[in-house]
């Protein structure tokens, strides 16, 4: 029972043994199937990256062409609104022209009627005047008339003179 | 009662099977051929459970294969540390083979590990591995060095634990083994019917298959302290 021998010896070549035996008919093939299954894992994960970086690649273009557009599309609204203030102006000053003619030609027309009306006034209150005069004329003497007579003649010379 | 201890005697006693007739006969013992038939188990269940392996579409078969051998490599990995888990195959195969060798005694084979010259062969190993290690991670220079650490006073201590260690896990696992079968038998004896069933389980398979994993344990502990 508690002795030493040869088969201790012979214990550990039997475990040297069973390593080899372990190592060559589980581990390794165990080990070999996990690698084969990573090394396909592995592969696979490779081929999803290249495919992302395909897709981003397109996404980049697609969002390169996005932008295109939007400076595109902001260029001619921006062509379109110069055009159109344009055109805006150009009718905001025809018609600041138009009232203008109008306001001028209601002037004129104002101006001629008041010439109008100041004629035609001038002409009763002469009218009045030479009226009051001959009233005036009539109820007077001789020599007074005559006075008079050059006072009148002066009077509608003045008349004349200011129409 | 005599009777008795002639038969423990005889069961405790690891008989020669046969002779090598060469240098005036070399015993082959029980335990070496006992050991031969668990090598041969272990062939067989690994042929079996690597036999017909695929990557895909794997057979419950090849799944419970794969892991027991992640598991098994996990566990004395993690015993053993980071560096030490290259050493993680002989941890393993030793603690299947401790395990089976303990427990094999329900099936009526005599357990190796209880002829002295098993658990000595195992204890042997396992320091020349762990003082291996050591040599392979550091050199020899190193290696030397690190019996005057923490300090110089205790360089005895530590040469003498290159002996003490292998000798302490030798005894733990013969003794335990020993004292598991002594008491079963004496219990067999006692009470014949019943109660050994329940004890069986306790200390057959619990201790048999306990007393591996301290082995293991150990073992990786010691390589562990000695690749720091």
């Amino acid at each position: 029972m508690l002795k030493l021998d040869w088969n201790l010896l012979f214990t550990i070549i039997n475990i040297l043994l069973l390593l080899i035996l372990v190592k060559v008919f589980l581990v390794k093939p165990i080990k070999n199937i996990i690698a084969q299954r990573q090394a396909e894992a592995d592969e696979e994960k490779k081929k999803n990256a290249e495919e992302k970086a395909e897709l981003d690649e397109l996404k980049k273009d697609y969002d390169e062409k996005l932008k295109e557009i939007e400076t595109l599309k902001y260029e001619k609204l921006q062509e379109v609104r110069l055009a159109s203030e344009k055109e805006y102006n150009d009718i905001i000053d025809d018609a600041n022209k138009k009232a203008k003619r109008i306001t001028e030609d209601a002037e004129t027309m104002a101006k001629v009627e008041r010439e109008r009306m100041l004629d035609k006034a001038q002409k009763e209150i002469t009218g009045m005047i030479i009226d009051a005069a001959s009233k005036v004329v009539a109820s007077s003497s001789e020599s007074d008339q005559n006075q008079d007579s050059r006072l009148y003649d002066r009077f509608i010379e003045k008349a004349g003179d200011e129409k | 009662m005599h009777n008795l201890a002639e038969r423990l005697m005889d069961e405790l006693n690891c008989n020669y099977i046969f002779t090598i007739p060469v240098l005036g006969g070399i015993g082959i013992s029980e335990s070496v051929v006992v050991t031969w038939i668990i090598m041969a188990f272990i062939l067989l269940a690994s042929i079996f459970l690597t036999h017909n392996l695929k990557v895909h579409n794997i057979s419950k078969k090849q799944a419970f294969a794969e892991f027991l051998v992640n598991w098994l490599e996990s566990l004395v990995g993690d015993m053993a540390g980071e560096k030490g888990k290259k050493y993680s195959l002989y941890l393993g195969t030793v603690l299947v083979y401790i395990a089976i060798a303990n427990v094999i005694g329900i099936f009526g084979f005599k357990a190796p590990t209880k002829d002295l010259n098993v658990p000595a062969a195992l204890a042997i190993m396992s320091i020349a591995l762990v003082e291996g290690a050591s040599i392979y991670e550091h050199g020899v220079k190193k290696w030397l060095h690190k019996f005057t650490e923490p300090i110089a006073i205790v360089t005895p201590i530590n040469i003498l634990e290159v002996f003490t260690r292998p000798l302490s896990l030798c005894m733990r696992l013969f003794g335990n083994v020993l004292g598991a079968f002594v008491i079963m038998e004496l219990l067999k004896i006692v009470v014949p019917i019943g109660i050994p069933a329940v004890f069986c389980l306790y200390f057959d398979l619990f201790d048999g298959i306990l007393q591996a994993y301290v082995f293991v344990f150990l073992t990786s502990l010691y390589i562990k302290e000695a690749l720091e």
